[in-house]
């Protein structure tokens, strides 16, 4: 959940920036593997 | 920069007592557990490398027999970089970045509240190991394959046990972005976050982009024991040296995910101290983002003897030595930073002044290493172990205490006892050198490093070493002792505790409140 204390525009804003972050962490993660599979 | 805070008590009831620190969001109270873990696990480390040092006070094996020595070395590694530094630094970052930034709290508290949490969880499995059929892992903390298959029960224990390290780390990373990228106070631009904020930044997108490779190499390893691939195995048409290669794409960001953030302390309290701005502020933050770059192109410098064609060695010894160049332009903006500066020698300052000395020192032996011809003489070394030693711990660690002694006032409200403060650091930058320097000429002799016997021609340096490692493992009670009496009371500390100390945390009172800019700080 993000911080209650923050205005929306915001928490728009951290919702996307912690969506993109976890892609790049599973990309990353598959990736090892897909090169070498 | 100034700045106007206020701090509102209007914030609901909380949990007390044990629940208050279970289930709570706040950015200071997770801040606090992780500090406190981190020392936990530093005392619990350092039990381990006293079992190495009483072993190697002498030649012949005397304390324990040989496999356990090798666990000793193995989880002494893990529980030093996974569950003592990293965490003393999300510890300080928990604490500090928000005040810096002048954020309510971390841009996910949920999160930041499991990210500890699973902490813990992981240790008690890792720690677990040891006492299972077989004991713990013994291959060293690189975990390479085919060695580290031969772990008995342990094995899978310990894979799980990196893989919840590893996402917790991810998880605190992605919160010190989103915090970092979203809720900074209205003026705090980018560049006028204070250094020790830029640092972080940048050490949480290298956590972004390596834990999932480390996490990747160990989930090969397991399917490579239990699930029939052949990822690592020539037998089976694998590669065992690519599993070198994608730890150490892993393993090099990962020395600086724990240098980076002790530039920043260190960019912090030399000013602070100096009672001058900080020389080069700007360049600081590209030599740091430059050394972050440079860190993804030299992994291989780590395993130059596993034979890899001479423009291969060529490329990764060039590389890794550009990186003097920003570490470099680092050392010059600090001593610029002092230079006709109106200095005082307060604890944290000693540290800050013994790492620039020290850390230096294993920057050098560093650059020796890097050179790949002579790195076939130095490989598997004591003089590695000497090496990553005073960057480790003369770096990082000596950074981690000049924190933790520059903002206990804003943490507890108390000034530390300055006295016990000097014997804390004159012990232990004396006994650090008496530990690790004899290692240099140990390495450049010929011992090996992981061994639990050696030559004789080896004795008296190893005693020495020995001497070194128990006068620097006793003169760290002290801290703990001087920790628990600032904890307990001491003189009041003002809400700037400091007289050169700059930066938003100091405009709040000390001990800074539960709650702080509630309403944001106007930066100007």
């Amino acid at each position: 959940m993000i911080n209650r204390e923050v205005d929306r525009r915001t928490r728009r804003n951290i919702r996307w920036t912690v969506l993109l972050l976890a892609l790049v962490v599973l990309g990353i993660y598959l990736g090892v593997f897909l090169d070498r599979l | 920069m100034t700045a106007t805070t206020q701090d509102h008590a209007h914030h609901e009831a909380e949990p007390t007592g044990l629940k208050r620190w279970l289930v709570t969001t706040n950015h200071k109270d997770i801040g606090s557990m992780y500090l406190l873990f981190s020392l936990a696990m530093f005392l619990v480390g350092g039990a381990m490398a006293l079992v190495i040092r009483a072993e190697l006070f002498q030649p012949g094996l005397q304390v324990v027999d040989p496999y356990f020595f090798n666990q000793m070395t193995t989880m002494h590694a893990l529980v030093m970089i996974f569950g003592a530094v990293m965490p003393a630094f999300t510890g300080l970052a928990n604490w500090m970045i928000p005040l810096m930034v002048g954020a309510p709290d971390m841009a996910l508290p949920r999160m930041n509240n499991w990210s500890f949490w699973l902490l813990p969880f992981g240790f008690a499995i890792l720690l677990s190991t040891l006492f299972m059929p077989g004991g713990g892992p013994a291959g060293g903390w690189t975990m390479y394959p085919p060695l580290m298959l031969q772990t008995g029960t342990a094995f899978p224990f310990v894979i799980f046990a990196i893989h919840v390290l590893g996402i917790s780390s991810i998880m605190g990373s992605i919160n010190v972005i989103a915090t970092i990228l979203n809720m900074r106070a209205p003026g705090m631009t980018l560049m006028k976050m204070p250094l020790f904020v830029w640092t972080w930044l940048i050490t949480a997108y290298l956590m972004i982009a390596v834990m999932p490779v480390l996490a990747g190499a160990i989930t090969m390893l397991l399917t490579d024991q239990y699930f029939g691939t052949t990822f690592f195995s020539a037998a089976g048409g694998g590669d065992p040296v690519l599993y070198q290669h994608i730890f150490w794409f892993f393993g090099h960001p990962e020395v600086y995910i724990l240098i980076l953030p002790a530039f920043g302390i260190i960019s912090t309290i030399i000013p602070a101290f100096t009672r001058k701005p900080l020389f080069g502020y700007s360049s600081m933050v590209y030599a740091t983002a430059s050394i972050a770059f440079l860190s993804f192109i030299v992994w291989a410098h780590h395993m130059f003897t596993v034979g890899m064609p001479l423009a291969g060695q060529l490329f990764f010894m060039y590389a890794t030595m550009l990186i003097a160049v920003p570490t470099g332009v680092k050392v010059f903006n600090w001593v610029a930073t002092m230079w006709r500066g109106a200095m005082t020698f307060e604890t944290p300052m000693l540290f800050a002044l013994a790492f620039v000395f020290l850390f230096t020192i294993g920057g050098f032996s560093g650059l020796m290493l890097a050179i790949a011809p002579a790195d076939f003489q130095y490989h598997d070394t004591y003089f590695v172990v000497a090496h990553f030693h005073y960057v480790l711990v003369t770096g990082a660690v000596f950074a981690i205490l000049a924190a933790a002694y520059y903002w206990l006032p804003k943490w507890t409200g108390h000034m530390y006892s300055e006295r016990l403060g000097q014997w804390h650091f004159w012990l232990s930058v004396i006994f650090v050198n008496v530990l690790f320097f004899p290692q240099h000429f140990l390495g450049l002799a010929g011992m090996p490093r992981r061994i639990p016997d050696y030559s004789v021609q080896f004795a008296d340096w190893n005693m020495i070493s020995s001497i070194g490692g128990f006068g620097f493992g006793f003169a760290q009670l002290i801290f703990v002792w001087l920790l628990y009496k600032c904890i307990r009371g001491g003189q009041k500390a003002e809400a700037r505790a400091w007289e050169g100390a700059e930066g938003l945390e100091w405009e709040v009172p000390s001990p800074a409140p539960h709650h702080t800019f509630d309403t944001p700080p106007v930066v100007r």
